[in-house]
């Protein structure tokens, strides 16, 4: 795949081996990801986990250090048939200080062909903010719906929101995620959004891409994710026995609660096998299941907090 | 070849979307520009209302000398912000290609905006000062309006800024390709061109190409391709940086090591290009009186008895600014018989290369009375020089020298002097100065 114009490609992201690093610090490791066309996909990591990194890269803001990375079929990298197609927006947008809201919506129609003016002058009434208002004059909250209404009104085959709801509070949350829906809805494309609360976005996602230290843990559709793991509570010893030759990706075992993720689909006839070894068996959340798989053991590190 | 049609597209937008902004900031300079404009004029103005005993130039600002360091600081500024100005811009589509040349338009159209401001700057400061001159006879204007001069002056004014912008802009494109190394490669070069004085005479040469060539045509032509030479090159050198790439990390000692090198050259350069220019050297007086602002007036001494004497009166005051043309006794010259000379040496009231004593239509004033001689300097007073000369560099073009369109001279002059009134009798007479 070269650096031209490729509108014939299988995945919006496709990424082998992909490296970057900061100098000693590695941001994304060895990533290789197929990412589908089409649907809202969330890019779910912890702090530091590299999605804004991965996700400059994808907009064409950062080098790879090493791998391949296709955007729409070409190589993001100072190429602007794909520059033109995508649009990323992150918290962190600098404008000139002396810009309005209205003069940015009216340089986002000259950049982008498909951007619709009039929908994102509704939106601005929709949230309250006043298109004579300067950017700079904003809060964090509303600087992020403003970075929002113009990232969905630009209507890009490609749009990546990172962290796009940074500030809002939860009234406005709500509203962001019911109009990305209903957008999305209207005008179909792919949508990635970067969050750490993966609760939230749960309901407007239709895949989620899991990173973790630079490093993929998974890549699927979101009725699946339910389905990769389930909880095991019981006592230690019974928790021991009913783990081994188990796939146990995260265990806890305290005075009070003990309790095992297990990787593995989630049966009635496993429920019931279980409860006779005292075990309980459960569905997990897929908010659970990102968090459990990113999280480091750190039960015996929290017990040397209160130890002299 | 260069550019494909997306990015021609992309390089409009963006030039659009920049213009934008610029536009704001133009405007604020337009505002900075009326006003310096108007306090200028104002000022100027009351000067010419003011009653003076003496000729008094009014100098006017040079709006295109203030411009042009003006768009030379502007673009260090833009070259020097150069990430962090595009970063501003950065939400929008773009490549390495139309991020530089949107840029570049942006700058060339501060240029233009430089270049109209000089050229209404001098045409309202002409404007006025030509109907101030038309009205009273005591307002002169230093240089006469000259068309053809303004036009080319505009266009000599452009490509000296094009030129200047051009290499700031290429030694920004090479920083940002080269970083550190650049900066070190600069140093060297710099002290090469300190140290060595074949290597300074070879950079001098190659300015000289452009700075000392006296033919217009000539110029543009040079300047022209001067310019296209080094933009084509910034622009190579840019389409083939990365603009993303990540600093290169040097070790802190490295960087503090590179720094005090560079500081310490600087300095040691500096003590050894600078040049004592510090001059002692006094004027004499001869020197200072024009040898054509002569004149001689013979006076009719024949009905004198001889051995009379002659009592000689200067007729003006002593505080009289060009009252101190100093009447002096020529005991060594004789006049012809039953003749009195008496020659007048102008003063000198020199400033950039006009001697204001030429527009106060001066002459001495000579009446014998029995054996009283008195003698009179006489000069139009309140007479106001208005000096207006509009653009730079263009003393280096034969075709406009000598022409009194406009100042001929770099940087600023004056030259002061008084005038003597010489006073030669024939034989027999004998003069007696009479100094109040």
């Amino acid at each position: 795949m070269g650096k031209g114009d490729n509108r014939m490609y299988d995945y919006v992201i496709k990424s082998e081996k992909l490296s970057k690093a900061y100098g000693n610090n590695i941001a994304i490791n060895n990533l290789s990801v197929d990412i589908n066309r089409g649907g809202i996909i969330g890019l779910i990591g912890r702090n530091g986990s590299g999605k804004t990194t991965f996700m400059k890269m994808c907009a064409g803001l950062l080098n790879k250090t090493e791998g391949e990375l296709y955007v729409m079929g070409s190589d993001p990298q100072d190429n602007i048939a794909v520059a033109e197609r995508l649009v990323y927006a992150h918290h962190n947008i600098d404008y000139d200080r002396n810009l309005r809201l209205a003069d940015i919506v009216y340089s986002f129609k000259i950049m982008y062909s498909n951007f619709d003016e009039g929908f994102a002058l509704k939106l601005l009434r929709y949230f309250e903010l006043n298109p004579k208002s300067k950017y700079n004059s904003l809060s964090q909250g509303m600087m992020s719906v403003f970075n929002f209404i113009c990232a969905l009104a630009s209507r890009a085959e490609l749009t990546m929101l990172d962290e796009p709801v940074l500030g809002m509070d939860v009234a406005v949350r709500k509203s962001v995620y019911e109009v990305l829906l209903r957008d999305y809805t209207e005008h179909p494309r792919t949508i990635i959004i970067s969050s750490h609360l993966l609760s939230e976005i749960e309901g407007v996602l239709s895949e989620i891409l899991l990173i973790n230290k630079g490093k993929l843990l998974l890549y699927e559709d979101i009725d699946e994710i339910r389905e990769i793991a389930y909880r095991a509570d019981g006592s230690k010893e019974n928790l021991d026995k009913y783990g081994y030759n188990k796939e146990v990706i995260f265990y806890k075992s305290g005075s009070f609660d003990s309790f095992n993720i297990i990787l593995g689909s989630l049966t009635e006839e496993m429920v019931n096998d279980a409860k006779k070894q005292n075990i309980s068996l459960s569905k997990v959340r897929p908010e659970e299941i990102c968090m459990y798989l990113t999280q480091d053991n750190k039960e015996a590190e929290l017990k040397c907090l209160w130890e002299n | 070849m260069f550019m494909g049609e997306l990015e021609i597209t992309n390089t409009n937008k963006l030039t659009k979307v920049k213009m934008k902004i610029f536009k704001k900031y133009m405007l604020k300079a337009l505002l900075i520009t009326i006003f310096l404009i108007a306090v200028n004029l104002i000022i100027s103005i009351g000067s010419i209302l003011e009653n003076r005993e003496y000729v008094m130039p009014i100098n006017m600002q040079n709006f295109a000398n203030t411009m042009f360091f003006a768009g030379v600081l502007v673009s260090l500024f833009m070259t020097a912000s150069y990430r962090s100005n595009n970063n501003l811009y950065s939400v929008f589509p773009q490549n390495n290609v139309s991020r530089f040349l949107s840029s570049q338009i942006i700058n060339y159209s501060f240029i233009i905006f430089l270049a109209v401001a000089s050229i209404v700057a001098y045409l309202i400061q002409y404007s006025i000062f030509s109907f101030f001159a038309s009205t009273y006879d005591n307002v002169h204007l230093a240089y006469r309006f000259d068309l053809g001069y303004v036009l080319n002056g505009f266009i000599v004014f452009i490509l000296y800024l094009s030129l200047a912008f051009s290499i700031i802009s290429l030694g920004g494109v090479i920083f940002r390709k080269y970083r550190l190394y650049s900066f070190v490669a600069f140093m060297i070069m710099l002290f090469g061109v300190a140290y060595n004085d074949t290597l300074k005479a070879f950079m001098g040469q190659i300015i000289s190409i452009i700075v000392k060539e006296n033919s217009l045509i000539l110029f543009y032509l040079k300047g022209t391709l001067a310019w296209l030479i080094i933009m084509v090159v910034s622009f190579a050198i840019n389409k083939n940086t990365d603009y993303n790439r990540s600093e290169k990390q040097f070790s802190k000692y490295v960087i503090a090591l590179i720094l005090i090198t560079g500081l310490v050259s600087l300095g040691v350069i500096s003590q050894v290009s600078t040049t004592e220019y510090s001059s002692d050297t006094r004027v004499t007086r001869e020197e200072f009186v024009r040898p054509d602002g002569q004149s001689d007036v013979e006076v009719d001494v024949s009905h004198l008895p001889p051995g009379s004497t002659i009592n000689v009166k200067n007729i003006n005051g002593e505080n009289e600014r060009y009252g101190d043309v100093h009447i002096v006794y020529d005991e060594i010259s004789k006049a012809p018989d039953g003749k009195l000379i008496v020659t007048t040496s102008l003063p000198m009231h020199g400033i950039n290369g006009i001697n204001l004593i030429d527009y106060t239509n001066p002459h001495t004033s000579v009446a014998l009375e029995d054996e009283n001689l008195n003698i009179e300097y006489i000069y139009d007073k309140n007479v106001k020089v208005v000096i207006i000369s509009p653009w730079l560099f263009m003393y280096q073009f034969d075709r406009y020298l000598g022409q009194g369109i406009f100042k001929e001279i770099l940087g600023t002059s004056s030259q002061r002097g008084n005038g003597s009134i010489r006073v030669i009798a024939p034989e027999n007479i004998s003069i007696n100065l009479i100094n109040e």
